[in-house]
């Protein structure tokens, strides 16, 4: 089945079988200074225990649904 | 709550041909076809998300590697530490409903926070095709930001799939 899936799947998708989909080259001027510039400034949202309630209720449901199948 | 467990070869060999994230994606593939390969190689560890730890259907899974941003300042090179969540995917029946925040949150940034109380993490990374909406809006929505356009042209003179970087400090983490 592997053999089947990458001889069907095209160029585009081929390269994508990496485990990076990209290389980042050594970067100068602008472009390191804005990666550093985004590193220093952004920031990991917060997670609120209310979202993570909401979610494991909303996994509960589709589980049940499929079990119910 | 999802029960996750690394990618097993003896365990998951037939679950993961199963896994449909959506038709024909590169990542249903890259589960079934290269995942074990990459794990074997130690080029990047897979988790996969089931409904508990009997079940074999894979509802999820992701993909984490080590990387590094080579900058060039003033002749002086340094190599700026990243965990990459190289590959990320939740079944279609899973999508859209806040689940993929669930597994970063739960499963993911945990993962990195050990590693980052070892070695040095300066941030997280992800590559994003540029018409994938729904990723876009899965990154920016836990605070990832794209790289500027100075970035994505280097990016795109060697890369290896035309996709657009996205990255967030580990800094700044608030949990």
């Amino acid at each position: 089945m592997c053999e089947e899936n990458e001889k069907r799947v095209t160029t585009k998708e081929g390269k994508s079988m990496a485990v990076s989909m990209a290389v980042i080259p050594t970067l100068r001027g602008k472009a390191a200074n804005s990666v550093l510039e985004t590193l220093s400034t952004s920031k990991i949202k917060p997670y609120s225990p209310e979202a993570k309630a909401d979610a494991e209720k909303m996994i509960n449901e589709i589980l049940q649904k499929r079990d119910n199948k | 709550m999802l029960h996750e467990e690394k990618l097993s070869s003896e365990k998951h060999f037939q679950s993961v041909g199963d896994f449909c994230c959506g038709a024909d994606s590169p990542l249903d593939t890259f589960l079934s076809c290269q995942a074990f390969k990459y794990d074997e190689q130690r080029y990047g560890i897979t988790y996969i998300l089931t409904a508990s730890e009997e079940e074999d259907e894979i509802l999820g899974f992701y993909t984490l590697k080590t990387s590094g941003i080579q900058v060039e300042e003033d002749g002086e090179y340094n190599s700026i530490p990243v965990i990459e969540i190289a590959r990320i995917a939740m079944n279609h029946s899973m999508q859209g409903q806040g689940i993929g925040k669930y597994v970063f949150y739960t499963y993911i940034l945990p993962k990195i926070e050990k590693v980052a109380d070892i070695v040095a993490v300066k941030g997280i990374i992800a590559f994003v095709e540029p018409d994938d909406e729904q990723a876009i809006g899965f990154y920016t929505s836990v605070g990832f930001q794209k790289a500027t356009e100075d970035v994505q042209k280097e990016i795109e003179d060697s890369f290896n799939e035309k996709c657009d970087l996205y990255m967030v400090s580990f800094d700044n983490v608030e949990v």
